[in-house]
């Protein structure tokens, strides 16, 4: 990857990564407001906006930041597996995606419910706050890794540099 | 190994200190979430659904809107 086109994968992976992150923030939000919130009008609009905002904001961030990942360390020297810092964001990237696309439907689910329900049993929807707290705290070690890159070669990579090293 | 050049290391690095830290951490997470996930019962925000949570098929909202 020449230098200017890696700039311009590292600029497009940092929007839709850090787009995650903000946008989850923002997801949390909504589930305090249909936490908190004593009016019925107010959560099912939370339910509503937490539905649309998580299919069409974080979803379509969460997949790109995650393909953008993988092409960043393709096509650097860092590799995708050669290094413990990659291998554990690349892990903890697709798990976050993958728990994300299969809660999702969930969210669907109960953010039509809230259109129905009234009352008590509007209250007992919650806020859906542990998914996406846990998902934003795996993001920030995941953003941490980066920023830092930690020491640590893979038995892989080493062998990779052994052999590199060897021509 | 008699034969390998002086200097040379023996076998890949061991496991950085930081990274057996993190996966102690994301373990004892892991058992966190399961112990929660049983005690709560039904898991996802759709456990309080009256009529059985997500057990229908849901479908993202663009598919709603049409």
């Amino acid at each position: 990857m020449t230098p200017s086109l890696r700039k311009l994968v590292l600029s497009v992976h940092l929007t839709f990564s850090v787009g995650w992150i903000g946008a989850a923030a923002g997801y949390i939000g909504l589930g305090v407001a249909a936490v908190r919130s004593q009016d019925d009008v107010i959560v099912r609009a939370a339910w509503t906006a937490m539905e649309l905002t998580g299919w069409f904001v974080i979803v379509p961030l969460a997949v790109l930041s995650l393909l953008t990942g993988v092409v960043m360390a393709i096509g650097t020297k860092w590799g995708l597996l050669r290094h413990y810092w990659v291998v554990i964001s690349f892990v903890l990237t697709t798990f976050s995606v993958v728990i994300l696309v299969l809660h999702m439907p969930s969210v669907s689910a109960t953010a039509e419910l809230a259109q129905t329900a009234e009352g008590a049993a509007l209250e007992a929807l919650g806020g859906d706050l542990g998914h996406p707290a846990i998902g934003l705290a795996i993001l920030l070690v995941v953003q941490v890794l980066n920023v830092y890159k930690p020491r640590g070669m893979t038995r892989y990579g080493w062998r990779k540099q052994h052999e590199l090293s060897a021509l | 190994m008699a034969d390998r050049p002086q200097g040379q290391i023996a076998g890949p690095p061991p496991r950085p200190r930081w990274v057996r830290l993190l996966f102690v951490i994301a373990l004892v997470a892991v058992v966190l979430v399961i112990i929660f996930s049983l005690a709560e019962g039904e898991h996802g925000p759709s456990r309080h659904d009256p009529e059985g949570g997500n057990s229908g098929v849901h479908t993202p909202p663009v598919e709603h809107m049409q």
